[in-house]
C-alpha cells in the first residue's frame, strides 16, 4: 500500500508491467519488491524445496525468496532479485519454481513430507543407483527443484567497463561513509564513494540526522564522486576492488546495463555497514513476515507500507526505531514480542510512552495464514503460556551481523563480539581501515564519530597534519539496551522441521541438528550437508543463526566456532557483467595474414589457429571436405600447390653471442652451419621433453632467423628471452619477433621450380646453384624476397618470405605463373595430410610435453659433442621404449580414429572382444600404444596413421597384427610401419 | 590483483605481468657431472617460503624485462623490486 510519494520514485511516470501475466502499474524508481508490495502483492513464490508460498523478505542484496524471471524485448534474465532490479515499461516478471501456476502448485504436497526429506536426504536415497538416478529422479527433481531456466536468447542490453584509480575508496555511503568523506575532502585526494543503494541514508528517521547527512552530502559536492546503485563484490590483493553499477533505466538509451568497476585504490575505507539478520521460529516464512529494518525502507523510500497491523519480534533496541516510525505514519502497532526481560533502553521506553504495547520475555511459537500471514501464537519464556494475536505483517529483527564479506574474501581476521553479537573484522588489512556498523556501531553518533575518526586516520596516513573536529554535540547520545544473543525460538521436535533457518535452500532447524547428530560439526561441513548458506543469496541472512544453533546443539561457545569461508562475487553476477563488451568478435584478437583477402576471394573455409585465421581447405564449387582435400594434396604430389604459411613463428636473433645461444638451446650443433645454410633443430625443455621445432637459417655473421610452430611462437620467445636475461646475461644476443614482419608463401610441387622462375629468369634455381635447406635473397617480381630450400611436404619446395605488404602481390603473381600447372592453393589440413605421408609430427599435436626427442625418433639430432637444455634428463633411465611409428591399416579404407588405444593381438584374442570397454576399464587389457595423427593418403589410396607404440621400434615392417580400438567398439586391424610412408628414400625433394 | 611496480616502466597491475618462480636457481655448470637426485633437485625442488620470498617476474605484456620481486607470501605484500643482476 502506498501512503505517500518519496523522492526515490517519480510518481508523473506511471509505468505498466506484468507479473505472471496480469498488468499492474508502478512509478519510475520503484524495484519490482516495491512494486508488488505497492499493489498488495505479497505471495509471489514457491520455496526450493517443498513449494512453500513465500514473498519478498528484505529489501536489499539478502533477499532469499523473491527471485523471479524477467522477459523483455531486450532480454530473458533467470533469477532477478527483485529488491535491487528497478522496474521498467513493458517488463514480464514471472514467478519461477512454480507449476503449473503460483497459487496451485503442483508440488506443494512436499511440505507434507518435510519430516522425511530432511538433510541428507538427496545423499542417502539417490546414491546407489545409477541407472534409477539418471531415469527417473534428476528429471523429476529437475521439474520441482531448482531456479530459472537458462536464458536462451540473445541478450540485447549492453555491458560496459570502467577502470578507476583513487586515493581512497569508500565503500558505503551511510552515515560512517559520508562522516569519513568529510574528514578527507578538502585534502585534495581523489576520493570515490559506492554505495549499493540508489539513495544512500535513506534509512535515516531522525529529523535532524537527516538533515546532517543531506547537508554533510551537499559540502561534499563534487570534491567526492560518489557511485550509487553500485555493489562492490569483490576484494583482491593491493586494494584492488571490483564493483558492478547498475545503470538506472532511466535517461537509458543506448540500453546499458551494467558497468564494471575496476578499482585501484591507495586506501579502502570499507563503510559497509551490516545486515540485520532474523530470529527463527515456527512457520517463520509466510509471506507478509520481513526484516525490521525493511518496514523503514520501504516507507522512505517508495512511500510503502508493509501492512496495516504490525507486530515486531525483536530481541535488540534497533528495531524499535522501525516501529515507531511506523506509527509516526499512522499504522497500527499491535504489539512487539522481546526476548528480552528487561528492557533499560530509551526506545523501548519511547515505545511504551507512545502506547505500544510489550510483551516483555515472549517469543513467538507458530505464526497462521496460508497465503500471507493472519496471525501469531506468543508464548511466555517465564511460564510458558500462549495466546494468539492478530496482524498482517510481521516485523522480525535478531540484531545487525557486520558485513565481514569484503574484509573476509582478502583473508581478514574476524573475532566474535558480544556486544552486536556478531563478527567484526579483526584486524585491518594494510592500507583499508574498517568504520561504523561494520565494526560493531550501530547509533547513528557513533557511526558518524567512527567514520570522522576513520577518515582522519586516512588522512595522517597520506602526511596531512589538520584533523577534522566536527561539533556533533545537537546529536543526544540515546542509551541502547544490551542486545541479547537468541537465535531461534525451542520447539518441539515437529515444528522445528517448519523452523527456516535458510530461507533460500528450505534448511530448517531440524536439518542442522540431524547434520550434527551424524557428526557433522564443522560449520563447513554442516553448511555443506544442509545446503545452509548456499544459493543466490549465500546465507547473507542465515549464516550467523545456523552457527548459534550449531554452537548450542554441540555444547560450543558460538566465537570458537568460525563463519564459512566468504569468497567473491559478494552478489550474484551475470557473466554479461563480466564480459563487458569483450564477446564475439570482440572477445579475443583475431590475427589475419597479409592473404586473408586472396584467401577468402579462393571460397577458403578457415580454421582457427591460436588467434590466427588459416585457410584450412579451399572448396570448388559443390565440392565437399574430402574432396578438396583430395584435389588439394594430388595437385602438390603431382603438379604444385601454393599455401600460406605466413603465421610460423619467426625470430630475429642477432649478436655477437647468437650461435652460442642456439648450441645452447637446440639439441644438435650448429657451430658448423655456414652463410646461407638452413637447419632443422629440436628444442627441448629442462626436463628433456621436446618443446618445439623448427629451422634455423644463417642470414650473414652472427645473424639468425629461427622458426617456429605456429602455437608456440609467443612462448619460445618468452622462454629465450627468460634464459638471456635470467641465466646467460653476458651473452650479447638480441631476440627481435618478426613473424608479422614477413609474409609467407610456400611454392611446392615437382613444378614450384617452373613458376619461381618465371617471377625471375635470370636467377638459377636448380639443386646445384641452390641446394636444399639454403637460403638466398632473391628478387621477384621486383620485390626482395628470402627464399629458404625447406620442405614439409617432401616436395621440391620453396619457402618464400616476402615484406607483408607486398604479399598480395607475390601471391597473385605466382597464381598467374602457376595457371599453366593448374597451380592449387592447398590449406592446412592439406598440409597436415602432406607431412604425415612424410612421417613428420606436429608439436603439439603428435606431442604433448611428455614425448622425449628418442621417443620420437630423433635420437641423431642429439649432440654428444656439447651441452644443451634437458640434455642431463636424457641421460636417465627410462622405463618407457614408446616410439614413433606409422600405421598401416590391414583394410586401407578404414581410417583409425585419432586418441585410438593399441591393443596387442594376443591380448585381445585371450580375451573377450565384446567386453572391450570393460577390459580397458579394468585394466586387465592394457594398451599398447596410441594414435596421434591418422589421415586418408589420396596419393598411396590408403588410409595412413601415425602414434606412439611400447616397444615400436622393433615392431616396425613385422607381420605382427595390432588392433586400434575404433568408434563403437570395433577394432581395427593394423600393422606397423616406418612413419615416412610416401617416398621413404627422399628422392623427391630436388624434384 | 597485485599491483607491481615494474623497475624500468612503474607501478601497473599484476596482468601484465608473468610469474617466474623463486628468483636464484641457478643452472648447474657441469649438468653430466650431477648425480641423478641433483639434477631432479634443481629441476623440481622449490623453496616455497613462507613469508618473504625472492621471485622473479618478468613485464611480459610491457617492456618484456625479467626483475626480481621480494614478496611476503602470507600477506603479499611487495617489499622491493629490483633489477635481475642486483
Ligand atoms: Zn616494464
Amino acid at each position: 500500500m502506498r501512503i505517500n510519494n518519496s523522492n526515490s520514485i517519480d510518481s508523473s511516470k506511471v509505468i505498466k508491467f506484468y507479473f505472471n501475466g496480469k498488468i499492474y502499474t508502478a512509478f519510475e524508481g520503484d524495484t519490482i519488491a516495491s512494486s508488488l508490495i505497492s499493489n498488495g502483492i505479497f505471495f509471489t513464490s514457491r520455496s526450493i524445496k517443498y513449494h512453500r508460498p513465500r514473498g519478498v523478505y528484505s529489501h536489499s542484496f539478502e533477499e532469499p525468496n523473491s527471485l523471479f524471471e524477467v522477459n523483455s524485448d531486450e532480454t530473458y534474465e533467470p533469477n532477478v532479485l527483485s529488491t535491487r532490479e528497478n522496474i521498467y515499461e513493458g517488463m514480464k516478471i514471472k514467478t519461477i519454481n512454480s507449476w503449473p501456476s503460483l497459487n496451485y502448485d503442483f508440488f506443494s504436497f512436499l511440505t507434507l513430507l518435510s519430516n522425511f526429506l530432511k538433510a541428507g536426504f538427496y545423499y542417502k536415497t539417490f546414491f546407489g543407483s545409477n541407472y534409477l538416478w539418471k531415469n527417473f529422479f534428476e528429471p523429476f527433481l529437475r521439474k520441482m527443484a531448482g531456479f530459472s531456466k537458462a536464458p536462451n536468447k540473445i541478450d540485447k542490453f549492453k555491458y560496459s567497463k570502467k577502470h578507476i584509480k583513487c586515493d581512497v575508496l569508500i565503500v558505503g555511503c551511510g552515515p560512517s561513509g559520508i562522516a569519513a568523506a568529510l574528514s578527507l575532502y578538502k585534502s585534495n585526494l581523489k576520493i570515490l564513494m559506492v554505495d549499493d543503494d540508489s539513495s544512500p541514508g535513506i534509512k535515516l528517521n531522525e529529523p535532524n540526522e537527516k538533515e546532517w547527512f543531506i547537508n554533510t552530502k551537499k559540502e561534499l559536492g563534487d570534491k567526492v564522486e560518489i557511485y550509487t546503485n553500485t555493489t562492490v563484490f569483490g576484494a583482491y590483493a593491493d586494494n584492488y576492488l571490483t564493483a558492478v553499477e547498475r545503470i538506472n533505466e532511466k535517461n537509458n538509451r543506448n540500453k546499458l546495463k551494467t558497468r564494471l568497476l575496476l578499482i585501484r585504490a591507495k586506501k579502502v575505507i570499507f563503510a559497509n555497514g551490516s545486515i540485520e539478520r532474523p530470529i527463527v521460529f515456527p512457520n517463520n516464512d509466510r509471506p507478509g513476515i520481513f526484516l525490521s529494518h525493511s518496514s523503514t525502507y520501504y516507507l522512505n523510500k517508495f512511500g510503502v507500507l508493509l501492512g496495516k497491523k504490525f507486530i515486531l519480534f525483536t530481541n535488540n533496541d534497533f528495531a524499535y526505531a522501525d516501529i515507531l516510525n511506523l506509527q509516526k505514519n499512522g499504522s497500527e502497532i499491535i504489539a512487539v514480542i522481546d526476548v528480552r526481560q528487561n528492557l533499560d533502553g530509551y526506545l523501548p521506553k519511547l515505545a511504551e510512552a507512545k502506547g505500544i504495547k510489550i510483551l516483555k520475555g515472549f517469543v513467538i511459537s507458530n505464526t497462521f495464514g496460508k497465503k500471507k500471514i493472519k496471525s501469531i501464537s506468543v508464548t511466555s519464556l517465564a511460564n510458558n503460556r500462549s495466546y494468539n494475536l492478530s496482524c498482517d505483517c510481521l516485523l522480525v529483527s535478531g540484531g545487525f551481523s557486520p558485513s565481514i564479506h569484503l574484509h573476509s574474501q582478502q583473508g581478514g581476521d574476524i573475532s566474535y563480539n558480544h556486544d552486536i553479537c556478531g563478527f567484526i573484522p579483526d584486524k585491518f588489512i594494510n592500507h583499508q581501515i574498517c568504520i561504523g556498523s561494520l565494526v560493531g556501531k550501530n547509533s547513528f553518533i557513533d557511526c558518524v564519530e567512527s567514520g570522522i575518526n576513520g577518515g582522519n586516520y586516512i588522512l595522517n596516513e597520506f602526511g596531512f597534519k589538520g584533523y577534522l573536529k566536527p561539533d556533533l554535540s545537537e546529536f543526544k547520545a540515546i542509551k541502547y539496551g544490551k542486545v541479547i544473543p537468541f537465535w531461534a525460538v525451542d520447539t518441539n521436535a515437529k515444528l522445528e522441521s517448519k523452523s527456516f533457518v535458510d530461507l533460500q535452500n528450505d534448511t530448517t532447524i531440524a536439518d542442522i541438528k540431524v547434520a550434527n547428530l551424524e557428526g557433522f560439526r564443522n560449520p563447513e561441513h554442516v553448511k555443506r550437508y544442509t545446503l545452509n548458506g548456499f544459493g543466490t543469496d549465500q546465507g547473507k541472512t542465515s549464516g550467523i543463526i545456523s552457527l548459534g544453533i550449531i554452537s548450542k546443539e554441540i555444547n560450543q561457545p558460538i566465537e570458537k566456532l568460525k563463519p564459512t569461508t566468504y569468497r567473491s562475487p559478494f552478489i550474484p553476477v551475470t557473466f554479461g557483467v563480466l564480459a563487458g563488451r569483450q564477446i564475439r568478435e570482440l572477445s579475443d584478437p583475431i590475427r589475419r595474414t597479409a592473404l586473408n583477402k586472396c584467401h577468402e576471394k579462393l571460397s577458403a573455409v578457415f580454421e582457427n589457429v591460436g588467434q590466427w585465421k588459416r585457410p584450412w581447405f579451399y572448396p570448388k564449387v559443390n565440392e565437399k571436405i574430402d574432396q578438396a582435400i583430395f584435389r588439394e594434396c594430388l595437385s602438390v604430389r603431382n603438379s604444385v600447390g601454393i599455401l600460406d604459411a605466413s603465421t610460423l613463428g619467426k625470430i630475429m636473433i642477432s649478436g655477437k653471442d647468437s650461435l652460442t645461444l642456439l648450441n645452447k638451446v637446440y639439441t644438435n650443433n650448429f657451430s658448423n652451419l655456414g652463410i646461407g645454410k638452413i637447419k632443422y633443430g629440436l628444442l627441448l625443455k629442462e626436463d628433456g621433453m621436446v618443446f618445439d621445432d623448427g629451422t634455423t637459417t644463417k642470414l650473414s655473421e652472427n645473424r639468425y632467423l629461427m622458426t617456429t610452430t605456429t602455437s608456440n611462437a609467443a612462448l619460445v620467445l618468452d622462454w629465450l628471452e627468460e634464459w638471456l636475461q635470467t641465466e646467460w646475461t653476458n651473452l650479447d644476443v638480441f631476440l627481435t619477433s618478426v613473424t608479422d614482419h614477413w609474409a609467407v608463401i610456400t611454392v611446392s610441387g615437382p613444378k614450384s621450380r617452373h613458376v619461381i622462375s618465371k617471377l625471375n629468369p635470370s636467377i638459377s634455381l636448380d639443386s646445384e646453384d641452390f641446394p636444399f635447406m639454403s637460403y638466398r635473397q632473391v628478387n621477384l617480381a621486383g620485390i626482395a624476397c628470402r627464399v629458404f630450400r625447406i620442405s614439409f611436404t617432401g616436395e621440391l619446395s620453396y619457402e618464400i618470405n616476402i615484406p607483408w605488404p607486398n604479399a598480395t602481390y607475390i601471391w597473385n603473381k605466382l597464381l598467374d605463373a602457376g595457371s599453366e600447372y593448374n597451380i592449387t592453393p592447398y590449406g592446412t589440413e592439406t598440409m597436415h595430410v602432406l607431412r604425415a605421408e612424410k612421417g613428420y609430427p606436429i608439436i603439439g599435436q603428435d606431442t604433448d610435453g611428455t614425448i622425449n626427442p628418442i621417443e620420437l625418433g630423433m635420437g641423431k639430432l642429439l649432440s654428444n659433442k656439447k651441452d644443451f637444455l634437458g640434455k642431463r634428463s636424457l641421460s636417465r633411465e627410462f622405463k618407457s621404449d614408446k616410439y614413433f611409428v606409422g600405421f598401416k591399416t590391414i583394410d586401407p579404407n578404414l581410417i583409425i580414429p585419432e586418441g585410438a588405444q593399441i591393443i596387442s593381438l594376443d591380448r585381445v584374442l585371450n580375451n573377450d572382444k565384446e567386453n572391450l570397454d570393460n577390459l580397458l576399464i579394468n585394466g586387465s587389457l592394457e594398451s599398447e600404444g596410441y594414435i596421434t595423427s591418422s589421415y586418408f593418403s589420396p596419393i598411396l589410396d590408403h588410409s595412413i596413421a601415425l602414434g606412439f607404440l611400447n616397444s615400436g621400434k622393433e615392431k616396425i615392417n613385422t607381420d605382427e597384427i595390432f588392433y586400434a580400438t575404433g568408434d563403437n567398439n570395433e577394432l581395427i586391424r593394423t600393422k606397423i610401419v616406418s612413419p615416412v610412408f610416401y617416398d621413404e628414400k627422399g628422392l623427391r625433394k630436388d624434384g | 590483483m597485485l599491483f607491481i611496480k615494474c623497475p624500468y616502466c612503474g607501478e601497473r597491475d599484476e596482468s601484465e605481468f608473468h610469474y617466474g618462480g623463486e628468483a636464484d636457481i641457478s643452472r648447474p655448470e657441469e649438468p653430466s657431472k650431477l648425480k641423478d637426485i641433483e639434477w631432479g633437485n634443481y629441476l623440481f625442488m622449490k623453496k616455497n617460503t613462507k613469508g618473504i620470498f625472492s621471485e622473479i617476474w618478468s613485464h611480459s605484456s610491457g617492456c618484456r624485462k625479467w626483475f626480481r620481486v621480494d614478496r611476503n607470501t602470507v600477506t603479499n605484500d611487495i617489499i622491493r623490486v629490483y633489477e635481475i643482476n642486483k
